[in-house]
């Protein structure tokens, strides 16, 4: 073809979808994560506007149907609407979250919204069956759990001047992601598109150059696993094929960070070093609010007075309070103090005392029976708290024990 | 060494005034018999160390004393000096002294000999009787577990193993408690089912809300309805209403136009009367044409009549001046008419003048050579005057004749060139060529052979040529004279010749003419005038006569009777007018009285037809009943729309606000910060715990590879006192009990004992507590209240003898009202110091 056309690829959205892993304690950090996701789609619009693209297509997942929010179809449709007054149409495959077996949305949507049917693969020549510049095939999930390989269903047609293949799926056995409509690179390239616009997969990752093969990754990060980078991808087509330029969207970036404290003495060194750490993941972010998590690691000096009663989570409270009066914020969403006293332990393992004996029980306990161990302490807990993740590592959490009894037994009186 | 050596009870219990001592630096026996003060003194060395608990104290028996408020001293010696110790019961244990009696003086005395030791170990350990015997146990798992102090000292530990796991499973029942409502993970627990309700409700508001959507749906269908029913109401209601408004209209017309008819009909007879009334002067109008004519033109006739008198001066003066230039001219005015003074006249005569002058001048010219040539002939032919006469006589001759023929061919051809005859011009030419050549032939034959006679010839020829000139330009100038006067006459000019005079004549007759002209045009003018005046006074006098008024008899009587029509004229005008006007009344009248009739009977024909159409028989009456019927129901459908369009906005508005609402989105991720909070406390839960279970574990042990020193000089003891019944001690760390093995390696709890045997483990326990105490608490006596009493005798002395063992390290003190235990302690320790109380 030689008409110059753009359009933008999007995936993932989860409208209103609830952030994991998350203390949002903080009203305003609660307010601003719930409203992310709707941001983010909105700066999909607008980058839509801005680059005037010819349509938007979703890879799946635009909602979570589950929730069944009113708000998350009336935020899209409003979106919608904005597209709409812009000319720009919206084609939606649905995915795993948004399959056809929930039912339709309960809201109208405008008319530039199209959804690919569950069925088959549909067909759809734009601008026009009689004069169309490009043509898209997309399916949608008929259910939650697809595990039919759709991709190998597509099939473009020779006289396609350019055909995109819209998919939610699972290319190559991701292992951190739910095994939906599984394909391989080659049935995607069996097909004989022009560009695959996929969803499923939250990083932005581009499977293949020739044709362009690409996740857009989801708009939004929701959970502490989901650093880094998220937007949509905006695909320029032209003589000499397509072009892709990754889009930023998120409202607000995750972070996770470990200081390191061997260095650190005094609290105040622990302050620093925490400080320090907000600042860089400040940087990072590029103006946007941070959800930070860090891990207090080494061993250090400071392990004691941060194992002294309430201090650790005062001076928690007092960072998470100054940094959170920044702007752009950075909440602290979990601080972990993972530091180690400042002994040999080596020497204490080679005595012939009490606090030999406990290290050594702990040295000879197994993983398994230290998961055991863990389970007979935490089972009471699951059983009160089934939908919490109280899956530990009973190896870390046993080290931690074991440093915590030496830190009181050897610390004396300061340790109580 | 430092040793108690004196108790003073200045005012306690009982005691008033009352000392004992001195006390041994081993073992002292202080024998009293019931009532004497024995336990009371052990309580006050307590009380003055550690502080006397408050009067109202239930936990601490007070020790109330009758002489007022409670005080006692304490005396310590050692190599350095001695020293006092007092204290007052008062507020926080009361104030307390140390003075020197010897020596330097100990301010910290009593920390010094404290430290290490609690209040609660000394009454345990240090100061107890019966009562307190059963405490080493039961104190276990407390900050006071005086077995937990005893493997912490085993242990090469400041702290006991026991007390950092009591401390760390505290911390972990702080964060959680299966069956807890406190501990921060049972409180999260606790709200994170709070907020699973609340979301819970807000998912059942959700399908709510879609029902509710539904129900909008269907409001809005119903509305539609509501709308049309209300608009087809309201435009019926309208459409009747309108019908018998025009009911009401055309009833009011018909009536109204009635009232109209008397009126207009009235009118109309007014006007008919007042058109009677007046007359019109119809002459006067059938000639207002004229008149309004005369009127138009009267400035005109009057500036007419001005010009006439005008016109007439300027023709006679324009007459007298033509004449004069007549006069002048010296013609006749019959003369002068034949007078051509036209421009081409004028310039003839000016070529004339030309011409004239030319010939008169070439005349002159060739007289004056035909004057000078002869003399110079004559002058030439006198000497040879005869030579060759003959032949020269013969072509001079000839020559002559030749050159005339010459002079006439020039003539001819100027003759033909002035008069434009060009074949004459030509003829003259030719001649004038012909001749020439034989006058040159003629010369030649005249010439002499010599050349005085060719000069003779040549002057002669010359005269002869000026002769012939001379003679050819006086007949030209007569000719030219002659055809002068010919062409003069032939214009009327016969009595003038010079052409300067004929020039001023023709000028005076052609200002003479010019003037006839003027005045003949003055003239034509003149009468035309005239004959417009007269015109006008004939229009006037027709006009007048017509009217009967007298005919002018002159212009300015005209003029008087054309402004008499003129106001005739307009007073006909009037009266017509006023005739007219009446007219148009009367006619416009009777024009409305037939519209009025026109329109009350259309009104009565559409009022019938809308009472036939809507079947209304009872008219307007009728009509507004239905009408009122119509306003009702549709005001009814109004009412029903607005009640729907009320319903339907307030659903729509409250669907529109839940589905915009975001409590939902927050709770959810309150949901996930409570979990996340939930599993951050679990799992510093998960860590507490297992170091509990790790110090267990470390602890099980280390009690099973390590037992502590401490508990095998218990061990020890217990097996002395039991003279070898119970061999081995068990003392658990972290477990209730106390076990106890015999001989036959069979174990027992504390429970399982007989009271004496408890006592007996008890003792040894203690003892061998002390024994490893080394430096903590040196200075402290051991006061035993009485605690052999239930031994039996080979136990007492078993017992006695680990005592009197203690006593060798330690400064001992025993109780007793039993003289039997004062003599086995006494020979367990030959040394012994003994004090006898008496009963208070």
């Amino acid at each position: 073809m030689s008409e110059r056309l753009t359009f933008v690829h999007a995936a993932d959205l989860h409208l209103d979808a609830p952030f994991r892993r998350v203390d949002a304690a903080e009203p305003r950090v609660r307010d601003a994560c719930v409203e992310s996701t709707f941001a983010a789609f909105e700066r999909i619009v607008e980058v839509c506007i801005e680059r005037d693209a010819a349509f938007l297509v979703i890879a799946g997942d635009a909602y979570n149907t589950a929730e069944r929010s009113f708000r998350a179809q009336s935020r899209f449709r409003a979106g919608a609407r904005r597209l709409a007054e812009a000319g720009i149409r919206v084609f939606l495959a649905g995915g795993n979250h948004d399959p056809a077996s929930a039912g339709p949305v309960a809201l109208d949507m405008p008319d530039n919204v199209h959804y690919f049917a569950s069925g088959t693969v549909e067909r759809v020549a734009f601008p026009s069956e009689k004069d169309p510049v490009c043509v898209l095939y997309g399916r949608s999930f008929g259910r939650a759990r697809e595990t039919a390989n759709l991709a190998r269903e597509f099939r473009a047609a020779p006289a396609d001047p350019f055909a995109i293949g819209v998919l939610h799926a699972n290319v190559g056995g991701n292992q951190q992601y739910e095994p939906y409509a599984p394909c391989s690179l080659d049935d995607l390239l069996a097909a004989g598109m022009d560009y695959w616009a996929l969803g499923h997969i939250h990083q932005h990752q581009e499977l293949a150059a020739e044709p362009p093969i690409v996740y857009p990754g989801s708009p939004q990060g929701l959970d502490p696993n989901e650093a880094g980078e998220h937007g949509c991808v905006v695909v320029t087509v032209g003589s000499s094929g397509a072009t892709t330029e990754f889009v930023e969207t998120g409202q607000v970036a995750w972070d996770r960070r470990s200081v390191h404290l061997a260095d650190a003495v005094t609290l105040d060194d622990v302050l620093a070093a925490l400080r320090a750490s907000c600042e860089n993941a400040r940087g990072a972010a590029d103006g946007r609010p941070v959800l930070l998590r860090v891990d207090l690691v080494g061993r250090s000096e400071a392990h004691a007075p941060l194992a002294r009663g309430a201090t650790f989570a005062e001076l928690v409270a007092e960072v998470r309070a100054e940094q959170l009066a920044i702007a752009p914020w950075v909440w602290l969403d979990r601080v972990r103090d993972l530091t180690k006293p400042a002994l040999d332990l080596d020497r204490v393992r080679a005595g012939a005392d009490f606090a030999a004996d406990l290290v050594r029980i702990a040295d000879e306990l197994t993983a398994d029976e230290a998961a055991t161990l863990l389970d007979d302490v935490l089972d009471p807990v699951r059983s009160a708290a089934r939908d919490v993740d109280l899956d530990f590592d009973a190896t870390a959490l046993l080290e931690r024990a074991r440093d915590l009894c030496l830190d009181r037994l050897l610390a004396g009186e300061e340790g109580r | 060494m430092m040793r108690l050596t004196r108790i003073e009870a200045a005012r306690f219990g009982r005691l008033h005034d009352a000392t004992l001592g001195p006390l041994g630096d081993g073992l002292t026996v202080v024998l009293g018999p019931n009532e004497a003060g024995k336990t009371t003194f052990t309580a006050l060395v307590r009380y003055l160390l550690y502080g006397f608990p408050t009067e109202k104290s239930v936990s601490e028996r007070p020790y109330l004393s009758e002489a007022g408020t409670r005080a006692g001293r304490l005396v310590f010696e050692s190599a350095e000096g001695e020293w006092i110790m007092e204290r007052t019961a008062g507020p926080k244990g009361g104030p307390s002294n140390v003075r020197a009696l010897r020596g330097p003086e100990r301010p910290g005395l009593i920390d010094e000999i404290t430290s290490g030791v609690s209040e609660q170990a000394f009454k345990v350990v240090f100061g107890f009787g019966l009562a307190e015997m059963a405490a080493i146990e039961h104190l276990r798992g407390t900050d006071d577990d005086i077995i937990a102090r005893l493997y912490a000292a085993g242990a090469g530990l400041r702290v006991s193993p026991q007390e950092v796991r009591s401390a760390i499973e505290s911390d972990a029942e702080e964060l959680y408690k299966p069956r807890g409502s406190k501990p921060l993970v049972n409180t999260l627990l606790a709200g994170a089912r709070d907020l699973r309700s609340k979301i819970s409700a807000l998912e059942h508001d959700g399908q709510a809300l879609a029902a509710d959507r539904a129900r909008l749906t269907q409001l809005a269908a119903d509305l539609e309805r509501a709308r049309i029913e209300r608009d087809e109401t309201a435009a019926l209601s309208r459409t009747l209403l309108e019908e018998a408004r025009v009911l009401a209209d055309l009833e009011q017309t018909v009536g109204d136009t009635e009232e109209q008819l008397v009126t207009l009909r009235r009118e109309v007879r007014d006007a008919s009367a007042a058109l009677g009334a007046v007359t019109v002067d119809d002459s006067a109008l059938e000639r207002s044409a004229d008149i309004t004519s005369l009127s138009e033109e009267l400035s005109a006739f009057r500036q007419r009549l001005e010009s006439v008198a005008e016109l007439e001066g300027k023709v006679a003066a324009l007459a007298a001046e033509s004449e004069g230039y007549l006069a002048e001219a010296g013609l006749s005015a019959e003369s002068a008419t034949a007078v051509d003074a036209s421009p081409e006249t004028r310039a003839g005569v000016e070529r004339w003048r030309d011409r004239l002058l030319i010939a008169e001048q070439r005349a002159a010219a060739a007289a004056d050579e035909r004057a000078v040539a002869s003399e110079e002939f004559r002058a030439a032919s006198r000497p040879d005057d005869a030579a060759g006469s003959g032949t020269r006589d013969l072509a001079a001759s000839l020559k002559i004749v030749a050159w005339a023929a010459v002079a006439s061919g020039v003539v001819l051809a100027a003759l033909g060139a002035f008069l434009s005859q060009w074949l004459v011009f030509a003829a003259g030419i030719v001649l004038a060529v012909f001749a020439g050549a034989l006058a040159l032939g003629a010369r030649r034959a005249l010439v002499p052979g010599r050349a005085d006679r060719s000069k003779q010839e040549e002057l002669e020829r010359r005269a002869d040529q000026a002769t012939l000139a001379a003679k050819r330009t006086t007949q030209d100038l007569i000719a030219a004279r002659s055809e002068w006067a010919e062409w003069l006459a032939a214009r009327g000019l016969a009595d003038v010749s010079e052409p300067a005079a004929v020039v001023r004549v023709l000028e005076l007759v052609t200002d003479a003419r010019r003037r006839d002209n003027e005045r003949a045009q003055a003239a034509e003018r003149l009468a035309r005038e005239s004959g417009a005046v007269a015109a006008y006074i004939a229009q006037v006098t027709a006009v007048a006569g017509a009217l009967g008024i007298p005919a002018p008899t002159g212009p300015r009587e005209a003029d008087a009777t054309v402004v008499r029509l003129r106001e005739r004229l307009a007073t006909a005008r009037t009266s017509a007018e006023a005739a007219t006007r009446a007219q148009e009344r009367a006619g416009a009248a009777a024009s409305a009285v037939a519209d009025a009739e026109a329109r009350q009977a259309s009104a009565a024909a559409r009022a019938q037809e809308i009472i036939e159409r809507l079947e209304v028989a009872g008219g307007l009456a009728e009509l507004s009943a239905i009408v009122e019927r119509a306003e009702t129901a549709a005001a009814e459908a109004q009412e029903r729309w607005g009640a729907l369009k009320s319903e339907h906005a307030s659903l729509e508005t409250l669907v529109g606000e839940r589905e915009r609402e975001d409590t939902m989105g927050a709770l959810r991720l309150d949901l996930v910060s409570v979990n996340e909070r939930i599993s951050g406390h679990a799992e510093r839960y998960a860590v507490l715990s297992l170091a509990s279970r790790l110090l267990q574990r470390a602890q099980e042990r280390y009690e099973r590879e390590r037992q502590p020193e401490v508990v095998r000089e218990a061990e020890r003891i217990f097996s002395m006192i039991t003279g070898g019944a119970y061999e081995r001690l068990s003392v658990p760390l972290g477990a209730s009990a106390i076990e106890v093995f015999d001989a036959s390696a069979r174990a027992k709890d504390t429970g399982r004992l007989s009271t004496g045997t408890a006592e007996q483990l008890y003792l040894a326990l203690r003892l061998a507590l002390i024994g490893q105490l080394g430096e903590t608490g040196a200075a402290l006596p051991v006061l035993m209240d009485d605690v052999l009493a239930n031994f039996d005798p080979e136990r007492k002395a078993g017992a006695a003898a680990a005592v009197a063992e203690l006593a060798r390290t330690r400064q001992v003190v025993v109780f007793t009202c039993h003289p039997e235990t004062a003599e086995v302690l006494r020979e367990a320790a030959p040394e012994i110091a003994t004090i006898s109380l008496d009963r208070c």
